[in-house]
This record gives structure tokens, sequence and C-alpha cells, in this order.
């Protein structure tokens, strides 16, 4: 089937099995590296990408279900401002993971942060519980969080202007 | 940022494998036998089956004095060893022959217990002793008996195993995750029967790894290169997560009964231990293992009198072996657990039960013990969970809390020279744009590893850590660095840099650049054991931890959960606070989830497979508070290893907070939380 939607702000399309899950052709067709194949169940987290706005696994999204919907991936998100808060917050908090779960753990906070002005720690241990992973060291991801959620409030402040 | 870069093209999964043939494992449906055939209903053209009269060159993989068969022909050791390949251009097609394949085999009786075993089945014995522990037994009128079980647990890398390779000209190109990149080239070497210098060994990131990536990747790796020889194509081997969790390699499992006899003082006047582990199907580093395990106990002990007898079982259960700490863990928290009975057998006050009793470390205890207790309040708790639960009486619907203590120790490096790696080197270069490169074949495992090697060259020659280069890539441009366990990433590795960075400071203005420095560190030093005897201390470099759990029984579900973990630790010099902090929280919540949620038990040799949907690694909600201090005296020191510390210490503070919270004693971990619950129930 064909299925078309917009990947990292850029129109795409392609004919895929209606099965094809949208992990494997992100990977395999379209080369997204950050999506990793993981638990292949959405356990694990490693295939996260952003729906529209949502964070999902992209190992159980099956390819019929994006139909012109909006995807955004780690490789996507890098070149956006709120990349950069993250990527300054996570270096500010020492926050060291892994190769395999850190997109996912930096679109968890992105998902995070738009999804609310205020985020109490249990927030942030709720939204970021969906990427697990050995190399998990929790404070310093809060720390990371609470000082990307004080620069998205800044930026959000000067936008007003 | 360098860590942002990561997640990119260090993976297998991320390498371009367009028109790379994949690999498929057959696996044989007996845990014992022998392999009579194997019938490929449907060969398409274009596609092969190698099995084990294909190898060209050595059919077995050499780990010390271990073999294990790249494909196993004549003898099957445990269900799902693998017993050949198909090979071919699409994945699915290769799923579909392989569920169509029939494995035949002459099925034998199994051993599966490593309980109560067979004199074949030892792969190894050691004996230990020291004083006379039958005479202070016959002195003693008390004595105590406890039997430890731990139990195994799955390495659960961050990507399954999987090695890509192809050719070159003339030399073959291996990708793989691997800490002992040059145990791969060498095996490789062998099984093909070609030059080592036609090998070269790319290594991908191993990430956190638990030791799980130190001796199978070999094997995997060989089995691509296998592949890629016969197909005369690249290969690819790539396991699947649920393929990764049924058939790769795991925690051992162990059996540790201790009998004590109590003398004065309530000191212990004799020890008699004897520890068996089931090291699966091939036991890999079991005299490594098996000293340390000894080695722990003598640390442990002070007793005049102390008799180990150690025993590596060879079963036909899927390989298990090292993991974090290689065996200590173990060790350790049965040794806990036991002193902390002791106390209670003898009214004894934690602190000086330890004081009395252990035999390294006690500086060490008493400064650690004084900030965990003091931080986490353990003596008020202790002492009001015990009142709150007398005023509970028998109804059970008191509050359920309890708090444990225990102490640990961490040996880092080898006691005996690993196999095939008697020197680890590293060199160093200063180049003539003032730039240091640093190549080493060790893995480090983890980006704040990374940022300790180059801080450390960086602060010695007075150079930006942006002007280091780290070179960890291939074997044929690094010197032979030897696995990367136990702690070397830490205790070794900086160590050598520095030395090659010292000597190029002293040359710096003397000769022209580039300066080019390696140096070599002799590694294990011979343990002998030959008679029985020990005397002194065996490790070298320890470092301690002193641990607090608190825990708590849920009155409606009477499941434990955990409340807060307090521990402190004394490491030495510690390179970066802040990556020291995060790696033993790392290695708090994967200890906790060990004891408490990671139960993976075999049967009939075999994973089951209901435990692949149960079997989960914490999530970040489920975290607690996790409080962490370093003893600030031995900070001017060299460092030494802590990442294995939480391992050795939270299980048995975790077992003895729940004694506290249910009078429920805990034996064994992973704890069985039905059975506790059970129990609790029948209250």
């Amino acid at each position: 089937m064909k299925v078309s939607f917009t990947l990292n702000g850029k129109q795409e399309s392609i004919n895929a099995p209606a099965d094809a899950r949208l992990a494997d052709v992100l990977h395999d067709t379209f080369a997204i590296h950050s999506v990793k194949n993981g638990c292949g169940s959405g356990r694990c987290g490693s295939c996260s990408v952003l729906l529209g706005t949502r964070l999902v696994a992209a190992c159980v999204v099956p390819i019929f279900a994006v139909r012109g919907k909006e995807i955004t991936s780690f490789e996507g998100f890098c070149r956006t401002d709120d990349y950069v808060i993250i990527e300054q917050a996570l270096e500010k908090a020492g926050s060291v993971n892994c190769g395999v779960c850190l997109p996912a753990k930096v679109l968890s906070i992105h998902a995070l942060l738009t999804s609310r002005r205020e985020l109490s720690d249990d927030d942030i241990l709720r939204g970021l519980s969906s990427v697990s992973c050995r190399c998990t060291d929790a404070t310093s991801l809060i720390a990371a969080t609470h000082f990307a959620l004080d620069a998205h409030r800044g930026k959000e402040y000067l936008s007003d202007f | 940022m360098s860590q942002m870069d990561r997640g990119k093209t260090d993976f297998l999964q991320d390498i371009d494998t367009k028109g790379a043939v994949r690999v498929h494992c057959l696996r044989s449906p007996c845990a014992r036998g022998a392999l009579s055939s194997i019938e490929v209903a449907d060969l398409k053209p274009g596609y092969q089956l190698i099995q084990g009269r294909d190898i060209p060159g050595d059919t077995q993989v050499r780990i010390g004095t271990t073999s294990v068969p790249l494909l196993a022909s004549n003898a099957i050791s445990y269900p799902g060893e693998c017993v050949g390949l198909l090979v071919g251009s699409d994945r699915q097609t290769l799923e579909d022959m392989s569920s169509q394949t029939r494995i035949v085999c002459e099925e034998e009786w199994p051993e599966l217990s490593y309980e109560s075993f067979s004199s074949d089945q030892i792969a190894h014995t050691i004996y230990l002793s020291r004083g006379d522990v039958e005479k202070a037994q016959n002195a003693s009128e008390r004595h105590i008996e406890r039997v430890f079980h731990t139990g195994s647990q799955a390495h659960y890398c961050p990507e399954p195993p999987g090695a890509y390779a192809y050719l070159d000209y003339d030399k073959l190109i291996v990708h793989v995750a691997s800490q002992w990149p040059f145990h791969v080239r060498e095996s490789i070497a062998s099984c093909l029967s070609i030059s080592r210098d036609d090998v070269i060994v790319k290594t991908l990131s191993s990430e956190s790894s638990l030791d799980g990536r130190l001796w199978y990747p070999s094997i995997v790796a060989c089995q691509a290169a296998l592949a890629c020889l016969h197909s005369k194509r690249p290969a690819l081997l790539q396991f699947s997560r649920a393929e990764d969790f049924f058939f790769s390699p795991k925690r051992e499992r162990c059996l540790i009964s201790l009998r004590a006899s109590l003398g004065q003082d309530v000191r212990v006047s004799s020890i008699e231990a004897q520890i068996i582990v089931d090291f699966g199907a091939y036991p890999i580093f079991t005299e490594e293992s098996l000293q340390r395990m000894c080695a722990s106990l003598f640390t442990s002990f002070s007793c005049e009198n102390l008799a180990v007898r150690a025993y590596a079982i060879r079963t036909n259960n899927p390989p298990l072996g090292p993991f974090a700490g290689f065996g200590l863990s173990q060790v350790q928290f049965a040794s806990e657990m036991f002193l902390g009975e002791l106390g209670e057998e003898s009214d004894q006050d934690h602190l000086d039960i330890r004081q009395r009793n252990i035999n390294r470390g006690k500086i060490a205890l008493g400064r650690l013990s004084d900030l965990v207790i003091g931080r986490s309040d353990y003596r008020r708790k202790y002492a009001s969970f015990e009142l709150v639960k007398k005023r509970g009486g028998d109804k059970g619907d008191c509050l359920r809390r309890g708090v444990g203590f225990s102490f640990a120790h961490q040996a880092s490096g080898f006691l005996l020279p690993p196999p095939g790696s008697s020197r680890m080197s590293v060199e160093c270069e200063l180049g003539k744009d003032l730039r240091l490169s640093i190549r080493t074949s060790a893995q480090a495992g983890d980006q704040g590893t990374l940022a300790i090697w180059r801080l450390r060259g960086a602060s010695i020659l007075g150079i930006d850590q942006d002007q280091v280069d780290l070179d960890t890539g291939a074997t044929d441009q690094l010197p032979d660095s030897g696995p990367s366990t136990l702690s070397h990433n830490i205790s070794l590795i900086p160590e050598l840099i520095a030395k090659c960075c010292q000597e190029i400071k002293k040359e710096r203005f003397r000769a022209p650049l580039p300066i080019r420095v390696r140096k070599a560190s002799l590694v294990g030093q011979r343990f002998d054991t030959s008679s029985g005897a020990i005397s002194g201390f065996p490790s070298s470099a320890l470092s301690y931890a002193a641990c607090v759990a608190e825990m708590e029984i849920d009155q409606a579900s009477l499941e434990p959960s955990v409340r807060g973990i307090w521990l402190a630790v004394s490491a030495g010099g510690v390179l970066s606070l802040q990556r020291a902090r995060a790696r033993l929280e790392a290695g708090i919540i994967g200890a906790v989830s060990w004891t408490l949620h990671e139960r993976l038990e075999l049967a009939d040799g075999r994973v089951p497979q209901h435990l692949y949907t149960r079997y989960a690694l914490p999530r970040i909600s489920n975290i607690y508070p996790i409080h962490i201090m370093f003893d600030e005296q031995t900070s001017l020191t060299s460092p030494r290893g802590l990442g294995e510390l939480p391992y050795h210490a939270v299980p048995a503070a975790i077992c003895r907070a729940l004694y506290q919270a249910s009078g429920l004693a805990q034996l064994a971990i992973p704890i069985n939380t039905e059975s506790l619950i059970t129990e609790l129930s029948k209250e």
C-alpha cells in the first residue's frame, strides 16, 4: 500500500506492506538510525519517535497508522532550537546515557516539556518511564529535565515579546 | 555534544549492510545428545546450510581452559545451542526455512541440577583453608549453619549480540561489540585457519554490558565470519531481543552454605564454607571466579580457622558465567546475610558483629557506617519499626517496614592472568598539532569513562580535553589492552594513560614531535592455591561500600517495595564525582532489580517462554530515593573500581530490611515475591 507522511519536515511517500512496522520502515528505508530495533513489543522504548506531539514506540505502530501524519525522529529533532535546550540541560546535569536509549530520552523530555508548564519529579519520572535501559540514572535525568523546563519557559517568555 | 553523536553509527543495526547475506542460527531441540542430521526441507537456490564439518580450522573457540564449539556437531550441550547456520539474502525466507528444518539428535539424559552433582560434572574445584577448622568446631558448643541461593540474571545489553563480516581485498573485516576485541581476532583466525594479521576487528559500542560482551561475541563473530567465507559475500548475524533472552549466556547460579562455630565474645572461631556454582554447558573463567569467591570469604571473615571448598559445575543449562564481579556479589550476599543472622542469634549490634569478625576494611567500615547510618537515620528507624511490630502484635495490620545494613568490598583486577593476555598496553602520541591520541583496545562502555581517560591525559600534558582523540576502533591499529572487565577501565587504563603522558611530558622539549609512547602492565598475580593453604590477603586494590536499605510491605497487596537506598563508598580518588555517582545509581537500580524483580528460572535447561514478556528491566518511574556518599578521607589515594559495589552490597541490605518488615528470613535472591506474599497472607 502507498503511504504518505511527513518525516522530519519533509513530505515522504512509500510503498510498503500493510503490516510493515513504522520502526522497520524508518530504520531500513529512511536510514533513521536513532530508531533502534529493541524488544519489538513497545516495552523498551528504544524506537521512540514523535507522532505529532505524542511520543510513540515505532515498533508497535503499523505503517498505515501514520498516513498523513507528522513524524519527528531524533535526527529531525536535532535541527530544532528545542534540541539545543535539552542538549545543554543534559550536559549541565552531567547525564550520561547510552547511545541506544539517549535519542528516546531526549524525545521523552521534549514531549514532557511541550505537554505542560509545571512538572514535578513524579511527572518527570512517569514521563520518562517509557524508556527502559540498564544505563538508567534517574537523578541527573530529573535535574536535566528541570533545567530544560526552565530554559523552555524562558524561551516562551521571550517569544511573547 | 559527543554523546549526541551516539546512536548513529557505532551500533550493528546502523551499519549499511545492503547486499549482505543474513545468517540464521539453527538451534538444538534437545539439552544433551549427539547431532544425527540437519534436514532442511526446502533449501532454496542461493541459500546455504553451514555445519560443523564446514569449518576450515579449529572447530572450537578457546577461552582459557574451556573450548566452546562454534557449531555443535558431535555433542550437544544445552537446548538452543547453535548446530548450524542458514545463510541467504532474505531474513524472512531464512526464518521460514528454519521452521521447516528438522534437527535430529540422539538424545541423552541431561544433567540439569547443580546442587547435587556427580564427579563428572565438576569442571574445576579449589580448596583453601587456614588454621584447623575441625578442631575449632569440636571445641565450640554453638554452631550456626545457613544455606543461601542466588539466581540467574540476563545481561540485557542495549543491543542484542551480532556481528557483520566482509572481505576487503585480502583482509577479513569484522564489526562486533566486544569487551575483548583481540580475543575475537584470535578466535576468527584460529577457526577459519587464516593469519591473525588478515583479520581486522572493528569494535562497536558495548555500552553498559555487565560483562555480557566478554566472550560470547567471539562466538557470534566467528559464525558471521564463517558465513562470509562460505557465501563469499558480506554476512550479517544479528540476534533478535528474544533470541538474546533465550539463548545467550546469563549470570551464574550459586548455592553457598556456611557453617560457623562461635567462640567467646561472639567472635566466630571457625567457618566451613561450600560454594557450588552452576556454570551451565561451558564453564568459562571458572578458576578466576572460584578464586575470587573464595578470596572474598577470606576477606570477609577474620577467624583463624576457615576452610572453603568451591566447585564449578558443568550442567546442560545454557552457558552461565561472569556477570559484573565474577561471583563476588553472590558470596558477599551470603556472608553479609550470615553476619546479620549471627548478630541476630547473639543479640549483637550489626556494627559490633562486623567489627569483631571482618578481616579487611575495619577502618572503612567505621567511617562508611557512620556516614550511611547517620544519613539514613538507621538506628532510630530500626528501633521504631521494632516497636511498631511489637505493638501490632500478631494482628498483621501494623505498618510493615524494615531497614537493613550491609557492608561489601570490591576487588578490582584479575587474580590470574586472563587467558591469552598477560600484558595490557596503551599507546599515546602527541602530534605536531599538539593533539594527543590515545590508542587502546579497551572498551569504555560509557561516555563517562571516555571522559575520564581524556581528562587524565589532558591534565598531565596541560592541554584542553578537546585536544584529546581516542582511538578504540580496529585491532590492526591498536595495542592489545586485554579484556575490559573487573574495573580495568578505571583502575588500570587511566594509570597507563598517565604513565604514557608523563613520559611524553618528559620528552616534550627534548625530542621532536610527534612523540609516541607505549606502556604495558602485567595483569594478574599468580594466586597459588595448589598447597590449599592461604596466607595474607589475596585481593589487592579493594574498595568498600556500606549500604542501608529501607523496605515496606504494602498492607493491601503485601508486595515489598523499596523506600530508599543509602550507599556510602570508599574507592580511593574519584576521577569524576558526577560520573561515579551516575554509575553507582545505575548499579543500585540494577542490584535492586536483580534482588526483587529479575527472576530468571530455568526449566529443563531452557528459559521458559512466558518469562520473555514478564522479565522487565526497572523503569525510571519505579525508582525510589537513592542517596550516595563518598568517603572523602581516601580521596587522595589512587582510584579503584566502584561500579560493582552496589551489586555486592545492596541485595543483603534489602533482604535484611525485608526480614525486619516481614519476619521471614530471605536466604535466596531473587526474592520470590509470590511466595513471600503467600506466606504473609497466611498471617
